[in-house]
């Protein structure tokens, strides 16, 4: 199959699911990485390969090509516990709270077959509703800056400056 | 930490009061799974890991009144017959009860509030209410969520919600689920159809002890699979609504045995209640259908001197675990047969025999 922009022989091939619309893309190797590179909400280019690898090992009989026998060399392990996907096929459950952005390619599509949705709704952590608080005070202060500045009045502007540290400092204490 | 004999005296407030709802719906539970951020789950962790999470959330509990009023008990300190006395009063769940010495159990004096440390997740926070009422056991659990997330980095994800081990729980990482007893449908043959209707909503039916158990005396489980998508008020207003119409046809089945066919109803409540008076040995089993049959004639007002929950608590006292306490000593299969079908004889003994002057009887001719 060739590249579905340059027609060299494709190697990569992304499925993307937005919704319930499903986009299917054949890529060289070098026109992947661009178009990761332009996409930000896919994932790094090698974590990727998270879900090449469990294709790989739940059908056996499968015969790979040289690029995607690279690929399974590369298995992904949580910086924090060291839990990799191995181990959740064995015990269905996480290591700690760090595999979910570790292993979030693999768990994100498959969120809505055991969930209503994808995305919580319910109750916000106290800590994160505090940053959320933080986040509005320095846009407010921010804004009076702008204002103190812009009427010459340096005596205020000063004191707000002061202020927005003083936020900043907090609101990265609290993370 | 308590001693067990202390907690054993006394039953859980909740088993033993009597709401407008509890003919068919025993109890309301809800429960929340959270999780230390950085740390790994308890499944996942290493003994010194563990510990050290039972630590922090020991210092945490230290400064809360409700907690600190109540009882706590280090798994050390309980053995396998012990932990199977809370897991029959549901304080904590069997998965709970099978871990060792770094998990735990705080209580608050009522018992309205259990805390399990070290499940499957770090924390295991439920609230269990008498009667039909998951908003009263959420809101219950609202204080000391604030203060665990006051004095815990608790692991949290702005798009995920909590982070819980088993992507299951994942979001609002709450379980709610009401105990219903549903004697009339099994007669009628109509419990499977309302049942599956259950399922088809997206709800789960288990056993009287939660995932993976039987149901044992027409008791079911009903509760919330989808824990993502979705908040809590709105999981539970679909969960109270769904059981709501649950209640009404149990029962409208309770009242169509009553009028169609009360020779059948008299027939198993008097059996059921003479049996109980009489019986030498009783397999468990046995009691516990007989025992559904008698609390569904107490609810009919066949019987006037007792309360649903009295059945309740008797049905608790014949568990496996509470008998073995009782006597002090491990039985045998056939021993606890004898004793079981001894506390049964004394306890029904005691109540009048049915009164079914309620009924009218069709005449045959």
């Amino acid at each position: 199959m060739n590249c579905d922009k340059c027609q060299q022989e494709a190697s990569v091939f992304f499925t993307e699911v937005s919704g319930d619309k499903v986009n299917k893309k054949s890529l060289c190797e070098s026109c992947a990485q661009e178009y990761q590179n332009n996409t930000p909400n896919l994932p790094p280019f090698d974590q990727l390969f998270g879900e090449v690898l469990e294709e790989l090992e739940s059908n056996e009989a499968f015969e790979y090509s040289e690029e995607e026998a690279v690929v399974s060399e590369t298995s992904v392990v949580c910086p924090e516990c060291d839990f990799t996907l191995q181990d959740y096929k064995a015990t269905g459950r996480f290591g700690c709270s760090t595999c979910y952005p570790t292993f979030k390619h693999i768990l994100l599509p498959k969120l809505t077959e055991i969930h209503k949705g994808s995305s919580h709704e319910g109750r916000v952590n106290h800590r994160v509703l505090d940053r959320v608080n933080h986040a509005e005070i320095i846009e407010e202060l921010t804004r009076e800056l702008e204002r103190a500045i812009e009427a010459e009045d340096y005596e205020r502007a000063g004191e707000l400056r002061d202020q927005i540290k003083e936020a900043s400092k907090q609101a990265s204490e609290q993370q | 930490m308590s001693t067990f004999t202390e907690f054993y005296k006394n039953y859980p407030e909740w088993m033993t009061l009597q709401e407008s709802d509890s003919d068919v719906v025993l109890t309301s539970r809800v429960r929340l799974a959270r999780n230390i951020e950085n740390t790994p789950f308890p499944g996942w962790a290493k003994k010194e890991v563990q510990l050290f999470v039972l630590k922090q959330v020991k210092e945490a509990l230290n400064l809360y009144q409700p907690i600190k009023e109540g009882q706590s008990f280090c798994f050390d300190q309980l053995d396998t017959i012990e932990k199977q006395v809370f897991v029959e009063r549901h304080l904590i769940s069997r998965e709970h009860a099978a871990k060792g010495a770094n998990a735990a159990v705080f209580l608050t004096p009522n018992c309205d509030l259990s805390l399990m440390v070290n499940e499957e997740d770090h924390l295991r926070l439920q609230s269990i209410q008498p009667g039909l009422n998951l908003d009263k056991a959420l809101d219950n659990l609202t204080a000391t969520q604030d203060h665990l997330e006051e004095a815990l980095s608790i692991a949290y994800h702005e798009k995920l919600g909590y982070l819980t081990a088993c992507p299951t729980n994942l979001g609002t990482g709450m379980r709610a689920s009401a105990m219903v007893h549903l004697p009339a449908l099994g007669i009628l043959n109509e419990l499977n159809q309302s049942l599956n209707a259950m399922n088809q909503l997206g709800l789960a039916v288990r056993g009287l002890y939660g995932e993976g158990t039987e149901s044992f005396a027409d008791l079911y489980q009903i509760s919330n699979q989808s824990t993502l998508g979705e908040g809590e008020q709105t999981i539970i207003e679909n969960l109270n609504r769904v059981l709501k119409d649950l209640i009404k046809q149990e029962r409208q089945a309770r009242l169509r045995l009553l009028e169609n066919d009360p020779y059948k109803l008299q027939d198993k409540v008097n059996r059921a209640y003479h049996i109980c008076c009489s019986a030498y040995l009783m397999t468990s089993n046995e009691a516990l259908s007989l025992l559904s049959i008698l609390k569904m004639g107490v609810s009919l007002g066949f019987f006037n001197e007792v309360e649903t929950s009295d059945i309740d608590l008797l049905l608790l006292n014949l568990q496996p675990a509470h008998l073995q306490i009782a006597l002090g000593s491990k039985l045998s299969v056939d021993e606890r047969d004898i004793i079981r079908a001894t506390k049964v004889r004394e306890r029904i003994q005691r109540i009048a025999k049915p009164d079914f002057s309620i009924i009218k009887l069709p005449s045959l001719n």
